[in-house]
């Protein structure tokens, strides 16, 4: 692997095949040298923590992974990389949806409960909007703004679309590989495809037109943002 | 805690009985005392709201906790950054901060990164970290203070020692130090000139305009040193003229008597004289003690006015890591060729004492036909508090500046008004259109992937006079040594960038055609349509990538997203904006032809030079395969040879097959199987010459790809005979006289392989018939001159 003295940060937006997509970017880099940001667990720790990490941990890392916002490079001792996965919010909101009620542990604990208490079917998950999740959370990621439930405004997309741009690599989940060879390149390393990891065992099969509205309104930014990729980053 | 620095900074402080630091603690830092050089106590509760709110003694609480919390302790030491390239404390738990005041420094050790990094320079004057944070080395410690350097040159004179320069009688360069007044600095000048004397045969002739000071105590000092005493002040030009009288050497470098000269300073300025005919004069790249680039090449406005490019920036910036011709380059550290000097005039006595001579000698040079060139690898440290204009200075300069206008008054008037967007412009003086050329990475031509494509594409819009700026994506630091080998050659490397907006609006309309490669580049066509309205966009295809996508499913299966002409129509959107597309075989041409019937196409291959003279059949053994292994292409290509093919060729013959070439998976090397030792996976080289010269064939067994193969073209052109897959064939429009080439399927490649390995005569036709492919297509004339009209 072509190591040139840079970061790569995978801000992994949830529900687009990221899992995979870290796991496989794990084995080209030294377990000293990477570094999951996600709920804690022995093998991550929650994004909030990551300041308060000794500069030791911090200075050595070539690789960080997980649910972070845009500007964690501010905090890394190097020049980095971003790299991310973008899916078309309708669907990915399905998968979440799916994710929730199929998984009780600690980190989705809130939400399956919720799901199971209010025998939620994904249109009330969505009108309801019980997580930040379900509003917008690709350009919330993107572009590393977190108002609250409903806030999101259009400067925004903006800001996540000129943040988009400055990123070495934007796969789309739907169609990996272009942006799978692009990585590939930027690394030397060979990812020519990826294991499925991290798959819903419940799956909502047919998403009902009202519901797909509900999402897409409700998650308009998103939308955008997507489309916005798809048509300048088709191949990564 | 630094009691000597406390007490002689703060003399107002009446410390009496406590120790510094006692006082620190109980007052200096309520006041916004610092306690030593490196902590800012200001900054660091600034920046630690925290601990301004806990009311702990904020160097306390730097050393307790700061280091743990990644904090620093002021702008100019990076707490985490000196930890990460200073492995050796952080093991062994030495505090940063500590280990760089009493050993990091002294060792040369960064106290930050010292490029890339916007703003906040110090404002206080430290040598050292002027020193690393430009990135040049001065010959002798720079001084942090015209104290420090009066200390210095006292000691010196109190001693013994004396500066011995070597006896040269054939010097390569005169070096002319006019002096007047100020022996500390000269002093140091002089030191530091020592220290480079073994670099250039050099001879140092001084000029001293009749100093009242220590000057002449100095100079008596020094030895083979050609020494002028003049009795009066004579300005300095008319020094100049005296010393370069007095030179022996050929070539003249004007030393500024209040610099210090780097270790490698004067041999990029010799070798950029010798190396361009046109050259007149070449200028250092100065640095003030602050560590900011004080000059970077000078430009002459309209109104007479002058100004030093980059004033004020950071030196290691690579917009000022590049030689261009320039208006003048100060006097401060110049170099000029003996003869020129003299039929130039020398500096024009009109401006005596002091001001304008060296613009004015820019000037000259150019109208006489020469050049003046800025050589960055050549730094030079301008102490410019030694030459404090004196009262009457500016007086002087505004006399000197209407002497200036009234001499220069025509060419002044073809000139732009003082502006920053006008600084962009003037700052090179090269009338050729400027070209921006954005692509992922600084053309390594070892990376593959296009990279020697783009090398050639920037070597002949260099060679055809284009002012180019190359914009790498995807790089953040400098590739070595390319970067500085286009550098030297005159294009900017814009490296580091990560907001790409940003640049674009900041030089907006500067240039007058960009050239974008590669559809995931593609946005900034758009991009710069909208900000720069006027600037041509080139689409430079260096494949179309959905003809790769598709025949990579077609191959491997599991293309489950958008359809082929889906991926097609987007690619085709993507570069909708564009003026002109360049394709790079006329197959891809025909796509963007048909889904852009207005767009106008052409087609550049690539352009190489070929070598006729290369070892015969009888000297070569060994398959050779070239490609950057992390692209699917390539891998998929050695995989499926190796796996199932390589075994029936050591079936009916011996041979060793080499591989070079970056990102070899585990599964490629466990694809060579039971023939794993007839495989030599030698990874990327620098220089692929040896291979081809040692290897008896060149195999490109591809399944899928898309643009055009140029490790084949490059392989026919070093005249190593290639064999291709059918569809490498087709990229390469061969013809059936070049049927010899290529095989259709896998069997008919071994018989083919086979052919060309024992039969000389075979083999023989195939090298004189790739050579003539290459010359009749890929000609380095030809594409000059097609992409010259491409450009404009």
């Amino acid at each position: 692997m072509r190591d040139d003295g840079t970061a790569l940060l995978f801000l992994h937006i949830p529900k687009t095949a990221g899992t995979s997509l870290v796991r496989e970017l794990d084995l080209h880099f030294r377990a000293d040298a990477r570094l999951h940001l996600y709920d804690p667990s022995p093998d991550s720790i929650h994004p909030d923590d990551f300041p308060g990490l000794p500069y030791e941990s911090r200075a050595r890392l070539r690789f960080v992974a997980g649910h972070f916002e845009y500007g964690i490079h501010e905090l890394i001792p190097r020049p980095a990389r971003y790299i991310t996965i973008l899916r078309d919010p309708v669907d990915r909101i399905r998968s979440l949806y799916d994710h929730f009620r199929s998984n009780d542990e600690p980190g989705e604990a809130d939400w399956h409960r919720w799901i199971k208490a209010h025998n939620a079917d994904l249109q009330r998950f969505v009108n309801d909007q019980p997580t930040v999740q379900t509003d917008n959370y690709m350009v919330r990621l993107v572009s590393g703004l977190h108002p609250p439930l409903g806030a999101c405004t259009p400067e925004m997309l903006a800001i996540a679309k000129a943040h988009l741009d400055t990123f070495s690599v934007v796969l789309i989940q739907e169609d990996m590989r272009p942006g799978l060879a692009r990585l590939s390149e930027l690394l030397e390393v060979t990812i020519d495809s990826l294991r499925e990891l991290n798959v819903n065992r419940l799956r909502t099969e047919s998403v009902p037109d009202t519901t797909r509205e509900t999402i897409a309104r409700r998650n308009s930014l998103d939308v955008e943002l997507y489309a916005h990729a798809r048509e300048v980053r088709p191949f990564g | 805690m630094d009691d000597a620095w406390y007490r002689r900074t703060y003399p107002d402080v009446a410390i009496g009985r406590l120790s510094a630091q006692a006082h620190y603690r109980r007052h200096g830092a309520r006041e916004g005392r610092d306690p030593n050089p490196y902590f800012d106590t200001d900054w660091y509760l600034e920046h630690n709201p925290d601990v301004e709110a806990s009311g702990m003694n904020p160097l306390d609480h730097y050393y307790r906790f700061g280091v743990q919390g990644g904090r620093d302790p002021s702008p100019f030491f990076d707490t985490d950054w000196y930890l990460l390239n200073n492995p050796d404390v952080a093991a062994a738990g030495i505090h940063p901060l500590l280990h760089y005041i009493r050993s990091g420094r002294e060792e040369g050790r960064a106290p930050r990164r010292s490029y890339g990094v916007p703003g906040s320079w110090p404002d206080r004057d430290d040598s050292h970290l002027s020193a690393v944070f430009s990135g040049a080395r001065p010959a002798v410690p720079l001084p942090s203070s015209t104290d420090v350097a009066t200390s210095r040159l006292v000691a010196f004179l109190s001693s013994d020692q004396r500066l011995t320069f070597p006896v040269q009688d054939r010097p390569a360069v005169s070096v002319v130090i006019p002096t007047y007044g100020q022996a500390r600095l000269s002093h140091l000048a002089l030191a530091s000139l020592l220290e480079t004397a073994g670099e250039v045969p050099i001879e140092v002739v001084v000029v001293d305009n009749a100093s009242s000071d220590e000057t002449r105590d100095l100079l008596a000092r020094t030895d083979n040193v050609e020494v002028i005493l003049n009795e009066q002040n004579i300005g300095f030009g008319h020094a100049c003229g005296q010393g370069v009288a007095r030179a022996r050497a050929g070539k003249v470098a004007f030393l500024n008597s209040d610099t210090v000269v780097t270790h490698g300073w004067l041999a990029p300025l010799v070798e950029t004289l010798d190396g361009n005919p046109q050259a007149a004069a070449v200028g250092s790249r100065l640095i003030h003690l602050n560590g900011r680039l004080q000059e970077a090449g000078g430009i002459v406005w309209r109104d007479g006015s002058v100004s030093g490019y980059g004033r004020g920036e950071d030196p290691l910036d690579p917009a000022f890591g590049y030689v261009r011709p320039v208006d003048f380059c100060s006097a401060a550290a110049l170099l000029v060729g003996r003869e020129t000097f003299i039929e130039a005039g020398g500096f024009d006595q009109r401006y005596a004492p002091a001001y304008y001579e060296d613009v004015d000698l820019g000037l000259t040079l150019w109208h006489k036909g020469g050049s003046v060139l800025y050589q960055p690898r050549s730094a030079v440290f301008h102490l410019e508090f030694g030459s404090s204009p004196s009262q009457g200075a500016p007086r002087l300069q505004q006399r000197n500046r209407e002497r200036f206008v009234g001499k220069w008054q025509t060419d002044l008037e073809q000139r732009d008004e003082q502006s920053r967007t006008a600084s962009l412009r003037r700052r090179d003086r090269r009338q050729g259109l400027r070209v921006l050329l954005i692509d992922d990475r600084i053309p390594e031509p070892s990376l593959g992937s296009g990279a020697p494509r783009t090398r050639a594409i920037v070597k002949i819009l260099a060679d055809r006079g284009y002012v180019i700026t190359f914009l790498p994506t995807l790089d953040r630091l400098p590739v070595e040594p390319t970067t500085g080998e286009l550098q030297q050659a005159g294009i900017e490397v814009l490296w580091g960038v990560t907001d790409i907006h940003e640049l674009l609006r900041s030089r907006h309309d500067l240039y007058d055609v960009a050239v974008v490669s590669r559809p995931h580049n593609a946005r900034f066509i758009r991009m710069i349509k909208d900000l720069s309205p006027k600037t041509r966009v080139v689409y430079d295809a260096e494949a179309v990538y959905s003809v790769r996508t598709a025949l990579q499913a077609q191959r491997l299966g599991g293309h489950e997203g958008a359809s082929v002409s889906d991926l097609i129509e987007r690619e085709m959107n993507l570069v909708q904006g564009a003026d002109i597309v360049v394709a790079v075989t006329e197959r891809e041409a025909g796509i963007f032809r048909e889904h852009s019937p207005s767009t106008t196409v052409v087609t550049f291959g690539t352009a190489v030079e070929t070598r006729r003279s290369t070892p015969a059949f009888e000297d070569r053994s060994g398959l050779l395969f070239v490609g950057n292994l992390s692209t699917p292409p390539n891998s998929d290509a050695m995989v499926s040879f190796l796996e199932a093919t390589f075994p029936v060729v050591r079936e009916r013959f011996d041979c060793r097959l080499t591989v070079v070439g970056g990102g070899a998976s585990e599964a490629l090397h466990a694809a060579a199987g039971v023939h794993a030792s007839a495989v030599d996976f030698i990874g990327r080289v620098d220089d692929l010459g040896p291979y081809y010269d040692r290897a008896r064939l060149f195999v490109a067994p591809h399944r899928f790809a898309a643009g055009l193969p140029l490790k084949v073209v490059d392989a026919m052109a070093n005249g190593l005979p290639c064999l291709v897959s059918e569809l490498l064939g087709d990229q390469l429009d061969l013809t059936r006289e070049h049927r010899a080439l290529a095989a259709p399927d896998s069997d008919s490649f071994v018989d083919a392989l086979e052919r060309l390995y024992s039969d000389s005569v075979a083999w023989q036709q195939s090298r004189e018939l790739g050579l003539a492919l290459v010359e009749s297509r890929y000609s380095y004339e030809a594409g000059a001159d097609l992409l010259a009209e491409v450009i404009g």
